[in-house]
């Protein structure tokens, strides 16, 4: 008999532990949220129903975009925006609209917009209005460029070529257009 | 011939520039241009519109040579225009060509420095090297008619 009195010490020790045990539980289990393991690849920034708009040093406007959404990886650092609409604003106006179904963003700010890509020129009377599949902007050098079939309609001017580049100014825009150039012109 | 002046003004061109906020085109090598019977080849050409009505006001072209073919009345008679520059008035229906000029129709030909031509009434202003730079050494203006070909 008499061994079976330590093991009883024994068993109430045990029986407090698992209870102690079972009452920290809850705490020591992390919360579901915390412990989310991204896949590969993930953005760090998403956003959806986009309006934003850049200043300069000055405090003045210089690009207001809208989109449907709005994706931004740090490294490598890039931004990918979903049917963008972009205006390219030059002393508070709005001098170019731009528009496609995607644009990719670089980490110079270079924005290249791509598939069904549309700009109008808002400060000419009547606009001038660009098609094309690819445009480049930079907006440090003010400058659309694209290596692609680029048509060009104003008015009664429509111009077809291969490749184009333009300077934006707020003056007017000198635009090259760089080969295999053909135009229509109705008086 | 003058209604080609309400048709569409095509051309092909390497290169353009286009200056939006003045309305000015350059074209820059192997230019064609058309408007009707209008035909017009050279290495560079400036078009020139009203920016309030639209109307070409004036084309420049430059070539070695640049050359003009028109058809400027009904009787078939094609006119071929060449000169280093020559520059196309529409609204004045006139075209200017400075250095070795030429013009020719039905075999007739006329040369000179500077030549002005009515596109519609067929008027010609010819002047020679050595009327514009008054140098005796200088070219005259020559004119060489087709018997016959002129009614």
């Amino acid at each position: 008999m008499v061994q079976s009195r330590p093991i009883i010490p024994i068993l109430i020790a045990i029986a407090a532990a698992s209870l102690l045990y079972l009452l920290q539980e809850d705490d020591i289990q992390p919360s579901e949220e915390q412990s989310i393991v991204l896949p590969e690849g993930s953005p760090d920034i998403y956003m959806t129903g986009v309006d934003i708009t850049r200043y300069d040093e000055q405090g003045q406007a210089t690009l207001h975009a809208k989109g449907e959404s709005l994706t931004v990886f740090n490294d490598p650092k890039r931004t990918v925006f979903a049917q963008p609409i972009i205006h390219l604003i030059d002393q508070e106006q709005r001098t170019w609209r731009i528009t496609s179904s995607i644009a990719f963003i670089d980490e110079n700010d270079n924005i290249d917009f791509q598939e069904n890509v549309v700009a109008t020129q808002l400060i000419s009377s009547p606009p001038l209005i660009l098609r094309t599949e690819q445009l480049l902007v930079d907006p440090a050098k003010n400058a659309l460029k694209s290596d692609l079939a680029v048509q060009v309609t104003q008015g009664q001017q429509r111009i077809k070529a291969i490749g184009m580049t333009a300077e934006l100014d707020t003056m007017g825009t000198n635009i090259h257009f760089l080969s295999e150039v053909s135009f229509v012109y109705e008086p | 011939l003058p209604a080609d002046r309400e048709l569409p003004i095509t051309g092909q061109s390497d290169k353009k520039t286009f200056e939006t906020a003045t309305g000015l085109v350059t074209l820059t090598g192997n230019v064609f241009i058309r408007q009707g019977h209008l035909e017009i080849y050279a290495q560079q050409t400036s078009l020139e519109t009203n920016q309030e009505t639209k109307q070409l006001q004036q084309l420049i072209a430059t070539g070695s040579p640049a050359r003009f073919i028109d058809l400027p009345n009904e009787d078939g008679n094609s006119v071929e225009v060449s000169g280093n520059s020559i520059e196309f008035y529409p609204a004045k229906n006139l075209i200017i060509t400075i250095g070795n000029a030429q013009i020719s129709q039905n075999g007739n030909t006329v040369n000179g420095e500077r030549i002005e031509y009515n596109t519609v009434t067929g008027l010609m202003n010819i002047q020679s090297q050595r009327a514009l730079t008054g140098n005796p050494e200088d070219e005259q203006a020559e004119l060489v008619i087709i018997p016959g070909a002129i009614d």
